[in-house]
């Protein structure tokens, strides 16, 4: 019988280096009998392990800053464009691509605006939602109402040339739970100077630029909704257009995973040499053995063998291991 | 035995008083400041969204971009109850969380003759035996099944790292509420390592 009471703060003094003898002695007792505190003390050693991700830090810093932005640019959603995009953050960042460029330093000519995009943003407000202050979750009542925005932004005096794109997404409000996003209330004063949100918007709605993220997502959405035709589509897309990207790899290893499950054997290789030959480890063990089913249906025995023996090297304890062995015609190890 | 190892979060999030002056001054409206901020704390936001999704969750990129959003947009809020450290982390939990349940519900409508999971969800704790990405999935997969309030503290306890009276601070309830939280928690992470006897016995053997 595990028990149901788990001693907490007796983890937390250990982390800490605080454990007296007695303590140790307790939450060894514990953990010798709770399969769930055992599992749970190796699991956070096991997380606090996982690697930092390669991402563009300035890149993401500044689609932040600017699509939070451009979102409050946009006249008050109705009720029915409050539903939350899909994939707002690339959404958004593929809205102000013109203006990020990856970088503070490539947005250097636009200093003049986005200070006060953001300022106009982050401008403090009497009339802010008075939600719980410690939580970011944003309380749906208080933003059901459509409200009045105060946009307090002098950007209308200077209209914005050349990059003619400021429009916000269509529908900005962010899918983040969070967003203490300040809901204007009735404030008189203000309330009377909402149009200017209006004319910073072009007449004439242009769709965002296509970048290797968009049409990545576009690609992965299409194929976790089982329009694999589109998806394959669009991956191929991405490599023809931007060969280099850094969603190329994944994309070559997804579509030849794809190819391979349309029954096109000989250019789903081609995809996964070609995603071994990147370098990118993180599909590796799903790609050898997507490989190794490719050379099986192209009835190419030995290069099967030689895969699924490639596989075992490197991933012995691969999920696929069992498939492996049989294959090769070998016992499973246990 | 050995001796429990709950990895304390960064020592510096304790001191972050650094941090505290470039909120407050953001949520005044300072775009250096704020940019300032979101570039100090990006990489703990990142690495926690890569602990809490996995290295090849599709959404990894877009919900560590949300969760800079969402924490532009809630810096107003910020009171200084909790580190902004973890006010930040608490947003990736909670988009984190929430990515992985659009996750789970997109597979349970897929077509299951298209075998592309593994591609991007690593196996399950159901093949032999028992190693570190396994057990990560499990907590991760348990994630989007437990009630919210439960997953987002299962999250920043286990995955993140928090301490019972950090999880408290920055969630904003009575550390009582949170110990029922972890508690019951655990009582569905139980089920789910008693349901599978190859991972219990691993564990067993672990221990």
């Amino acid at each position: 019988m595990m028990p149901d009471l788990h001693p907490e703060e007796l983890f937390d003094k250990a982390a800490r280096g605080e454990l007296n003898e007695g303590e140790r002695a307790l939450l060894d007792a514990h953990l010798a009998q709770c399969a769930a505190c055992r599992f749970a003390q190796q699991a956070t050693a096991d997380f606090a392990a996982v690697a930092m991700p390669q991402l563009n830090i300035d890149s993401l810093v500044t689609n932040a800053l600017l699509a939070r932005a451009t979102a409050d640019l946009a006249p008050a959603p109705t009720e029915a464009r409050r539903r939350p995009p899909r994939r707002f953050g690339l959404l958004a960042a593929a809205v102000v691509a013109t203006f990020a460029m990856g970088s503070f330093a490539a947005v250097g000519q636009w200093t003049g605006v986005l200070p006060r995009l953001v300022a106009a943003v982050m401008a403090p407000r009497t009339d802010v939602d008075p939600s719980p202050e410690r939580s970011p979750r944003v309380n749906p009542r208080t933003t059901a109402a459509p409200a009045p925005r105060v946009l307090e932004l002098p950007v209308v005096e200077q209209p914005v040339t050349p990059p003619p794109v400021v429009e916000a997404p269509p529908s900005p409000p962010s899918r983040v739970a969070p967003a203490h996003r300040p809901v204007v209330a009735a404030a008189p004063a203000q309330v009377e100077t909402p149009a200017p949100s209006v004319d910073v918007t072009p007449d004439i709605p242009q769709p965002p630029p296509e970048t290797a993220s968009s049409v990545f997502a576009a690609a992965n959405r299409a194929r976790l909704d089982g329009d694999r035709v589109q998806a394959m589509g669009r991956y191929q897309r991405l490599l023809t257009t931007w060969p280099d990207a850094v969603e190329a790899s994944q994309t070559r290893a997804t579509l030849g995973r794809l190819l391979l499950d349309q029954g096109d054997p000989a250019n789903a290789l081609t995809q996964l040499d070609a995603y071994l030959a990147s370098g990118d480890g993180t599909l590796r063990e799903e790609v050898l053995s997507a490989r190794a089913q490719a050379f099986m249906r192209l009835g190419r025995d030995a290069d099967e063998q030689a895969a699924w023996r490639m596989l075992l090297a490197e991933f012995p304890s691969s999920i696929h291991a069992a498939r492996a062995h049989a294959r090769l015609g070998e016992p499973a190890t246990p | 035995m050995t001796t429990p190892l709950r990895l304390v979060t960064d020592a510096s999030a304790r001191k972050n008083s650094g941090l505290d002056e470039l909120a407050r001054r953001g949520a005044a409206g300072e775009t250096d400041a704020i940019g300032a901020l979101l570039k100090a704390v990006a990489p703990a936001m990142i690495r926690s969204a890569q602990q809490l999704l996995g290295s090849t969750h599709l959404d990894l990129d877009d919900v560590v971009q949300q969760s800079l959003i969402g924490l532009v947009q809630a810096l107003p809020a910020f009171r200084g109850e909790c580190t902004v450290h973890h006010f930040a982390l608490r947003i990736v939990a909670r988009t984190a969380v929430a990515a992985r349940r659009r996750g789970h519900l997109r597979m349970d409508r897929r077509d299951d003759e298209v075998d592309v999971d593994s591609l991007e969800r690593p196996a399950g704790p159901t093949v032999d035996g028992v190693d570190a990405e396994r057990r990560r999935e499990l907590v991760r997969s348990l994630l989007s099944t437990l009630p919210e309030e439960q997953a987002e503290t299962l999250a920043l306890r286990i995955v993140l790292g928090f301490s019972l009276e950090e999880v408290a601070e920055a969630t904003g309830v009575p550390m009582n509420t949170v110990r029922s939280r972890v508690r019951l928690a655990k009582t569905a992470l139980k089920k789910r390592i008693e349901a599978d006897p190859q991972l219990l016995e691993a564990l067993e053997v672990e221990s």
